[in-house]
């Protein structure tokens, strides 16, 4: 009888532990999100695009949308501070409000120039967000973006950004740390979703070029066509890149990169060494030529891309890092960084097809 | 004190206990307040952590050696007299107890925090203690065969979790050298002192002592031992430092295991090794409290000549129940680990050493 009470009593305690359970379908997962600010009114426009788990009967929203087997819905709210966003999108929300399942958050470059800390110490703090969530930033309204996005164009570019030459993906974890220092600058990639006027009307992933970060304040734009460039100083996709040299004549692809940094208090020499297949070449000169002519153009356009960085106060490749490093002077670091000599070498060697010289 | 032929340990199931005891709950403390002094300097403490131990188990493998049979509680009431050998014994009691209990507040806090933030408090405190009564009712040598069973898992989880982070190690975070100095005056601030206590778990030996069969190679196999749970909170510091940098670990509560969520696994379910560690601290845990009940129980037993084990066991547990029922603030259970280590350092690093001396001096 004892152990029957005992037992009876052990099992009301494991009671407990049903109050808490949500079951899927009363949860709101939201899968991405869009920052920007209204800079008229100066309040800041989040969209949150929510996966929908409920029937097809029972959803009414006037956002929603489906896209092959995925179907979603857009909120929006306007605020004059984050955390209020974020509690107006949860009184919107009639289940549970899921953001460790977001996949990635897009800022818009309103936000970026106003700053973006106090937003990602809001993710720290709380801790709902995965870490492992990839930034970018757009000129593209959010809520746009989301909407011709649909909740799978991004992600599977996201999942595959192995094969995307021109994607610059920056984890949380990876943007964080240089928030609080301005020795290396973040970058991300910027995007835009066109919706093709066809009559699919299939999205299209547009990359706009890459934004430069002072700790948490956009600070330089590289253009469209310079942002393949950038991929030299870092390769990060580990992928093959191809270049279009001589006014279009010459396809060049890049194998294999070093990078090597030779800093001095005065001078910096970027030393990038490159190995690559020439896939076209209308001329044919002879391949010492070649590859002088390679060095020469590609250098060319670094050293502009250095130059431009540098005079916005913008450490691209972690200068400011290297001199912390040695334990030098890094105070007023943008300032200091406008005063350095950079210096880009570019050293080619060119291998004919399937690597065989 | 009375042994039981049929609960003896091997010198390896005493290791795999002190290895995973000593690791306890500290890679997910420890960092954040090393960070919060030292920035990243914080790996340097570590040394003269684990030369104080080695010091301390030194001391107590001789001291046992000399009262052979006795546990800590009753040699020190045939040394210092029944009031005050009562006295130390009883601290030794409140420190055993209190190391249960505040690691099991962490590891509830911990597994709410990251894991089961729905699940009910109450739930979680009920299903640990549960199983660390009936394990107790089991005896020390089923105890002992059970760490040995699960230990190669273990530490193949504590593999799999640590090696893949070094894949967002950046090494220029550690960087530079040279100004590791400047902290100065950071390295003996109270907190970073109070951890010389971190590794406690190998001053169980004062209760284990007369239940290990063959003691030749203990020190050795106390040393491996504490050597391996060492370089286990090495990389719960150095990881999170080489991928966050010090200026973004010290704004993190629970650096390691934020830096366990960089890593990203598809063939895991939801793809984060993270999944891994709630399963392998879940053991660990449990590990913790065995030890510290056993060494409570056991004390107590020595000092009120309890004959009933089992209700005393019952009864503590339901305390403990209700005490972790009480909601503490962080800050509050920091202090209290901070001070329980300086007792722990007083209790079990200096009295202890006083204690060699007499009695290599008694020996001539």
């Amino acid at each position: 009888m004892k152990k029957i009470t005992l037992l009876l009593v052990a099992v009301l305690l494991l009671l407990s532990g049903c109050v808490g359970v949500y079951e899927i379908k009363h949860q709101s997962f939201i899968t991405a999100m869009a920052i920007q600010l209204e800079e008229e009114e100066n309040r800041i426009k989040v969209s949150v695009l929510e996966l929908v788990t409920e029937p097809l009967d029972t959803v009414s929203e006037n956002s929603e949308q489906s896209t092959g087997n995925v179907r979603s819905r857009i909120i929006t709210v306007t605020c004059k501070q984050f955390p209020d966003c974020m509690e107006r999108i949860r009184a919107s929300l009639s289940t549970r409000f899921v953001l460790d399942k977001m996949k990635f958050i897009i800022f818009h470059e309103t936000i970026l120039e106003h700053g973006i800390k106090e937003i990602m110490e809001y993710f720290f703090q709380i801790g709902i967000v995965e870490l492992t969530a990839v930034l970018f930033s757009t000129t593209q309204d959010g809520e746009e973006f989301l909407q011709n996005e649909g909740g799978t164009t991004l992600t599977r570019v996201i999942s595959g950004r192995q094969f995307h030459p021109d994607l610059f993906p920056v984890n949380i974890w990876e943007f964080a740390p240089w928030m609080y220092s301005d020795l290396k600058s973040n970058v991300l990639t910027s995007l835009s979703v066109i919706k093709q006027e066809d009559e699919q009307m299939e999205e299209m992933l547009q990359i706009e070029g890459l934004n430069f970060l002072r700790k948490d304040k956009l600070a330089f734009s590289l253009p469209q066509e310079d942002k393949r460039w950038i991929h030299l100083f870092f390769n990060k996709n580990k992928r093959d890149l191809t270049y279009l040299l001589k006014d279009e004549s010459l396809v060049f692809k890049v194998r294999k990169q070093w990078i090597k940094m030779d800093v001095t208090k005065k001078r910096v020499k970027l030393n990038v060494k490159l190995v690559g297949w020439l896939l076209v070449d209308e001329e044919d000169p002879d391949i010492d030529t070649l590859e002088r002519e390679v060095e020469k153009e590609m250098e060319e356009k670094l050293q502009r891309i250095i130059d431009e960085t540098k005079a916005n106060g913008v450490d691209i490749v972690g200068i400011g890092e290297k001199f912390r490093v040695k334990n030098w002077d890094t105070k007023d670091w943008d300032e200091k960084l406008k005063q350095l000599d950079i210096v880009v070498e570019v050293d080619a060697q060119v291998l004919s097809g399937f690597g065989m010289e | 004190m009375k042994i039981n032929n049929r609960e003896m340990m091997t010198n390896r199931q005493f290791l795999f206990i002190v290895l995973f005891t000593n690791i306890c709950v500290t890679p997910f403390v420890a960092p954040s307040l090393f960070f919060a002094h030292i920035g990243h300097g914080s790996y340097l403490p570590l040394v003269g952590i684990f030369l104080f131990t080695i010091g301390a188990t030194y001391v107590a493998i001789k001291i046992c050696e000399h009262f052979k049979e006795e546990n800590i509680v009753e040699w020190s009431r045939s040394l210092f007299g029944k009031w005050f050998g009562t006295l130390y014994g009883f601290a030794v009691i409140v420190i055993f107890y209190l190391w249960g209990y505040l690691m099991m507040y962490v590891f509830i806090e911990l597994i709410i925090y990251t894991q089961l933030p729905q699940t009910s408090r109450m739930l979680l405190i009920f299903f640990i203690l549960a199983v660390t009564v009936y394990m107790l009712r089991q005896g020390l040598s089923t105890f002992s065969r059970f760490v040995e069973l699960f230990a190669p898992l273990t530490l193949l989880i504590l593999v799999l979790i640590n090696v893949p982070q070094f894949k967002n190690v950046s090494f220029q975070h550690f960087l530079p050298f040279e100004t590791l100095p400047e902290y100065g005056m950071g390295y003996f601030h109270y907190q970073i002192v109070s951890q010389l206590f971190m590794f406690r778990a190998v001053f169980i030996i004062y209760f284990f002592y007369p239940f290990i069969e063959k003691r030749g190679k203990l020190f050795r196999f106390a040393i491996l031992a504490t050597t391996i749970s060492v370089l286990q909170v090495f990389l719960s510091i150095i990881l999170p430092l080489g991928i966050f940098g010090k200026d973004f670990v010290k704004r993190l509560s629970f650096p390691y295991q934020e830096s366990l969520e960089t890593v990203s696994i598809t063939m895991l379910p939801l793809d984060r090794i993270s999944i891994l560690t709630s399963i392998i601290w879940q053991l660990i845990i449990l590990y913790v409290l065995y030890v510290s009940f056993f060494a409570t129980i056991s004390g107590i037993r020595s000092i009120f000549r309890f004959e009933s084990e089992r209700w005393l066991t019952y009864s503590l547990l339901t305390l403990t129940f209700f005490l972790a029922l009480y909601p503490f603030s962080k800050d509050f259970i920091i202090k209290m680990i901070v001070y329980w280590s300086f007792a722990g350092i007083f209790v079990f690093g200096i009295v202890p050493f006083f204690v060699w001396l007499y009695v290599r001096s008694k020996k001539g």
